[in-house]
């Protein structure tokens, strides 16, 4: 366990801490605000009735958010992360602005 | 993070297992109790007894209804049935107002039984937690999550799941913790994958509201009237009818249900345009999908609205929910359904006990105790004993506090929010060495004399229910002596290895017992 293993005599960096406070916040509303994007775009795109591919969306969001989570405290490093999720958000955020119908019903 | 993508998925699983482990095994034991909610309504109003006709309890309840409410819009009576003897009712008056009440299925009236929340409040409790609205549905939600992406990190972190399967090593303190955890979750991975997602779409358009206003903005009227539900209720017309004897409308209904019915709902009573909406009884299938039967008030003839087909994401939708709620099952795959969660909440038991034991040799070698394995350790007794004691002290309140008092069904609660916090405060006062085997010790005591407090506050003790052949009373019984007797055995185990001398054991004990 890679953290696991730090116990006891030797004092953890304090680099590490704020890496692992840096995901967790990352991944926790990052990951969330990804999430929403991607399940808003679904919502739009997918080829169903409205009502079907609001829920689909909806099912969806959680394996993405759980998919997201996993990412976010595997990739190595931190400024790869930040620079994809960051990315990922524009896009996804983008996308839901241009999909957005023109008049509401 | 660090090292390959097996030790970051197992770091992860380490840590958000433990940050909701402690909230888990309180949301674990309350919802395995609610798949028995109906015995535990029951046995918690031992005053009642289960209606040999509910068909007959119905129209007594319709009766009672509309005798108290002249001019009554609709009513609605969730129906009796074997296991559960009482009926929940509700109605709107005739001003607009609503108005609710248990009856008693013997006499259509309400119930002079003693005034508890019974299975309810387990029920509201596994996903509400005693918060305020909307937040403690939020923290529930948060729980649902972290378990699920536990469970995947979890099967992602595995080797060989196949043969941790096949794979325990008794007596060897860290690695047969682990080889129980991992038998314990392995065995029922299904059923864990299931019940955090299936958690998590009970209520889903609270958790992830935003595809619905992608597609419907701020018009939430369009998205829910799109549901396809068949018109059931007609317009008053202000002549007067009088209501269909009920008897032969429900027979009918029960007739395609295995003599069972559902929710009753009447509205309009004494209108022209009356009508009676008999819903299919909870369990008849996996979905939770509405289904029912639609008959004229006044003449009791069967209308037949087309039903509006679902599509494939709102069946999907239908059979998840069900699920979860497992109402569908029948006594055998209920008690699956229990023994699962039973499985689940000492999967998560075994998973905490393993974060300390992990951390436990750096300590034998004389390092000084950190706070955080101080806290993680005695939080660990708090809730894998405290959580079912508080459980328990819920049933000694609902036998021992007097039936008239004020307040009653707060009471019982109380008892079950105090013994919790009283659990909690004492696993961080009690000399460690006597952590386990005295939470252990208490849990036994508490569970152990609940059936000999109902036998001796009821008329419906063990041997009574087992003389009259009462199987639900009886089973409620045992199943506290069970638990009771599980505790009793945690005990003994963990005062054995608590006197065996230090440095008798190579590695760390199990159980923590020894200090």
């Amino acid at each position: 366990m890679a953290a696991g293993s730090r116990r006891g005599s030797k004092p953890v960096p304090f680099s590490y801490r704020a890496e692992v406070a840096a995901r967790l916040i990352v991944g926790l509303a990052g990951g969330y605000a990804l999430t929403a994007w991607a399940a808003m775009l679904l919502a739009r795109l997918l080829p169903m009735s409205r009502l079907e591919a609001t829920e689909t969306a909806i099912l969806l969001s959680f394996l993405i958010y759980a998919g997201l989570l996993m990412t976010v405290f595997a990739v190595r490093r931190l400024s790869v992360l930040l620079i994809g999720l960051t990315v990922a958000g524009l896009a996804l955020a983008a996308s839901v602005w241009l999909t957005h119908p023109v008049a509401v019903s | 993070m660090k090292g390959s993508f097996r030790q970051s998925m197992a770091w992860l699983h380490t840590w958000s297992g433990l940050v909701i482990g402690w909230l888990l095994l309180a949301i674990f034991a309350t919802g395995l109790a609610s798949y028995f909610k109906a015995d535990i309504d029951a046995w918690t109003r031992p005053e009642l007894r289960s209606p040999a006709d509910p068909i007959a309890a119905v129209e007594k309840g319709v009766a009672w209804i509309v005798a108290n409410n002249p001019g009554v819009r609709d009513l609605t009576v969730v129906a009796a049935d074997a296991r559960n003897p009482i009926m929940e009712t509700y109605w709107q008056t005739a001003e607009g107002g609503y108005g609710s009440a248990y009856l008693d299925p013997a006499t259509g009236a309400p119930f002079t039984a003693r005034d508890t929340l019974g299975g309810e409040f387990f029920y509201r409790f596994h996903f509400e937690l005693m918060i305020p609205y909307p937040w403690g549905r939020y923290l529930a939600g948060c729980a649902a999550m972290a378990m699920f992406l536990a469970v995947l990190t979890g099967l992602v972190t595995h080797k060989r799941i196949f043969k941790d399967f096949f794979t325990f090593r008794p007596g060897k303190g860290q690695r047969s913790w682990l080889d129980m955890h991992n038998v314990l979750g392995v065995l029922s991975l299904p059923f864990h994958l299931m019940i955090s997602f299936t958690g998590l779409v009970t209520l889903m358009t609270m958790y992830m509201p935003y595809p619905i206003e992608a597609n419907y903005g701020d018009d939430l009227e369009t998205y829910y009237s799109s549901f396809p539900v068949a018109p059931r209720d007609a317009d008053a017309t202000g002549t007067a009818a009088p209501l269909t004897p009920l008897g032969p409308v429900l027979a009918d209904a029960a007739a395609h249900w295995d003599g069972r019915i559902g929710t009753v709902t009447v509205s309009n009573p004494g209108d022209a345009a009356a009508r009676i909406h008999v819903a299919r009884p909870i369990g008849a299938k996996i979905d939770y999908r509405a289904e029912w039967r639609l008959y004229d008030g006044v003449t009791g003839a069967r209308l037949d609205p087309p039903v509006p087909s679902r599509g494939p994401a709102l069946a999907t939708e239908d059979t998840l929910y069900g699920l979860h709620m497992g109402q569908f099952s029948q006594p055998l795959l209920r008690w699956l359904y229990f023994l699962s969660g039973v499985g689940g909440f000492a999967m998560i038991a075994t998973g905490l006990i393993l974060w300390t034991v992990k951390r436990r040799p750096a300590l034998e070698k004389g390092e000084p105790m950190p706070f955080s394995y101080r806290l993680v350790e005695r939080l660990n007794v708090a809730a894998i004993a405290g959580v079912p004691i508080a459980m328990a002290a819920f049933f000694w309140a609902n036998r021992l506090l007097p039936s008239g008092v004020e307040g009653r069904a707060e009471a019982e609660t109380d008892a079950f929010l105090y013994a919790l916090l009283g659990a909690t405060v004492l696993a961080q006062l009690v000399p460690r060495a006597w952590l386990w085997r005295g939470a252990c010790g208490l849990g036994a005591a508490a569970f152990l004399a609940l059936p000999v407090i109902n036998m001796a506050t009821t008329s419906r003790g063990l041997l009574s229910s087992l003389a009259e052949g009462d199987i639900q009373m009886a089973s409620f019984d045992l199943t506290l002596t069970a638990v009771g007797l599980a505790f009793a055995t945690a005990a003994l185990l963990a005062h054995r290895k608590a006197v065996i001398p230090a440095g008798a054991h190579r590695g760390s004990r199990p159980l923590g017992a020894a200090a």
